[in-house]
C-alpha cells in the first residue's frame, strides 16, 4: 500500500507555471516593452527666464537662512531639483 | 582626460560597490590611471571592499566643504600605485554634499586620471543626483529579478531625464544563474533587455568567490586562487568600456565548469568551517 502510494501522489501534482513566463509577463506590465516617457523641464519652460528665477530663489534662501542662523552667506548652499514636476529646494547650512 | 562612469541601479544590494572595485582594479591592472569614488555618504562600503578602510584620512566631505585638496584624499592602493579611492565619510550625510561639488570634484580629477568609477548610492534621491552630476555614462547595475529590473528601468528614465543619451547608459546584469535560465526558472538575457530597451555592457554570473573575496578585502581580480571565469568575464565588461568589441558571453560560458578534483577539492572546502 505504501509503496504504490509514492507513485498515485505524483500523478496528482499540479502543473506548475513557469517562472520565468511568470516574470516576463509581469515585467512587461511593470515596464513595457516600449520606450520610456521623459520630460525634461527645460523642454516646456523658457530656460533663461527659469535659470534667472532659481538663482532668484536661492539668493532670497541664502539671506534668509543667514540672518536666521548668523551665519556667513558663503556656508549656505541651495540646491534646487526638478523631481517629476515638484520642484524640491535643499539648503545646506555649514555650521562649523 | 579622464572618461567618468557613474554605477547605479536604484535598488541596493544587486552589486554596485563590488562591480567598482572589480572593474576599477581590473582596469588598473591594465595599466589604465584609475580613480573610484565612494558617493554612498553615511553608508559607505567601497573602502571596505577594496580593503582600504584604515588608510582613510580626509574624505569627499572635506574636499567639498574646501579642507582639504581632492589629491590630498586620494587613498592609494597598497599593490597597484595606479588605482587610488576618494573615499566617503560614513558619519556625514548625503545632503552635506551638492550636484555642483560633486561636478566640481571630478573635473579637477580628470587631468590626473584616465578613468574615474562613482559608486552610486541606492535610491533616487539626493545621493543619487549627487553620484550622476559629474558622469558621463552611466552603467545601470541590475540582478534577474523583477523588483531590480524595474528600479533599473526607473533610473534609466532619470537618467534620460537629466540629459544622458541612450548610447551613454550601459546595462551590467549581476548574478546571473545561467543554470536557472536554462530551467525556466528566470529571466533570460533577451528578456531583460527588451523590457529596459538599452545596451548590454556585461554579464556577471553568480559567484561564491566574490563573497569571499569582499571578505578578504582583496578585489576578486586580485586573487590568483579564484575563478578564471569570472576573471574573463570582468576583463570582458573593462575592455568593452575601453571600445573594443568583445562579444557578450553565451550562457555556457557564463558557468564555471570545474573538473572533477576541483569539485571534490571545494566540496571538502565549503564543509572544512564545520559549520554543517
Amino acid at each position: 500500500m505504501g509503496f504504490f502510494s509514492i507513485f498515485t501522489r505524483r500523478k496528482t501534482k499540479k502543473v506548475e507555471t513557469n517562472a520565468r513566463d511568470s516574470a516576463k509577463e509581469r515585467l512587461n506590465a511593470l515596464v513595457g516593452s516600449g520606450r520610456r516617457m521623459v520630460y525634461r523641464i527645460d523642454d516646456f519652460k523658457d530656460a533663461k527666464e527659469l535659470e534667472e528665477k532659481t538663482a532668484e530663489i536661492k539668493n532670497e534662501i541664502q539671506k534668509k537662512a543667514s540672518q536666521l542662523f548668523k551665519t556667513d552667506e558663503n556656508k549656505i548652499k541651495v540646491v534646487v531639483e526638478e523631481h517629476n514636476g515638484y520642484v524640491v529646494i535643499i539648503a545646506n547650512i555649514n555650521f562649523e | 582626460m579622464a572618461k567618468v562612469y557613474v554605477l547605479t541601479s536604484g535598488k541596493g544590494g544587486v552589486g554596485k560597490t563590488t562591480l567598482t572595485a572589480n572593474l576599477g582594479t581590473a582596469m588598473a591592472l591594465g595599466g589604465e590611471r584609475v580613480a573610484l569614488i565612494d558617493a554612498d555618504i553615511g553608508l559607505k562600503n567601497l573602502d571596505v571592499v577594496m580593503g582600504l578602510e584604515n588608510r582613510i584620512i580626509y574624505t569627499l566631505i572635506d574636499v567639498a566643504n574646501g579642507k582639504v585638496n581632492v589629491f590630498d584624499a586620494l587613498v592609494r592602493h597598497k599593490q597597484i600605485k595606479n588605482l587610488s579611492l576618494l573615499p566617503a565619510s560614513q558619519i556625514a550625510t548625503k545632503e552635506m554634499i551638492s550636484p555642483d561639488d560633486m561636478k566640481r570634484i571630478i573635473n579637477e580629477m580628470k587631468e590626473r586620471f584616465d578613468y574615474i568609477f562613482v559608486d552610486c548610492p541606492a535610491g533616487i534621491e539626493r545621493g543619487f543626483r549627487n553620484a550622476v552630476a559629474g558622469a558621463e555614462e552611466a552603467l545601470v547595475i541590475t540582478t534577474p529579478e523583477l523588483p531590480a529590473i524595474t528600479d533599473a528601468d526607473r533610473v534609466i528614465g532619470l537618467l534620460e531625464n537629466m540629459g544622458f543619451q541612450d548610447d551613454k547608459i550601459h546595462l551590467i546584469v549581476n548574478r546571473f544563474k545561467a543554470h536557472m535560465v536554462r530551467h525556466g526558472d528566470m529571466l533570460n538575457i533577451n528578456d531583460i533587455k527588451s523590457a529596459l530597451s538599452i545596451e548590454v555592457m556585461g554579464i556577471v554570473p553568480d559567484s561564491e568567490d566574490i563573497i569571499i573575496s569582499t571578505n578578504k578585502g582583496i578585489p576578486l581580480v586580485l586573487e590568483d586562487g579564484s575563478s578564471a571565469n569570472m576573471h574573463k568575464i570582468l576583463n570582458g565588461i573593462v575592455r568593452r568600456l575601453k571600445g573594443e568589441e568583445i562579444p557578450i558571453p553565451k550562457l555556457s560560458e557564463l558557468e564555471d565548469k570545474k573538473g572533477f578534483l576541483e569539485a571534490i577539492k571545494s566540496f571538502f572546502k565549503r564543509h572544512q568551517s564545520g559549520d554543517d
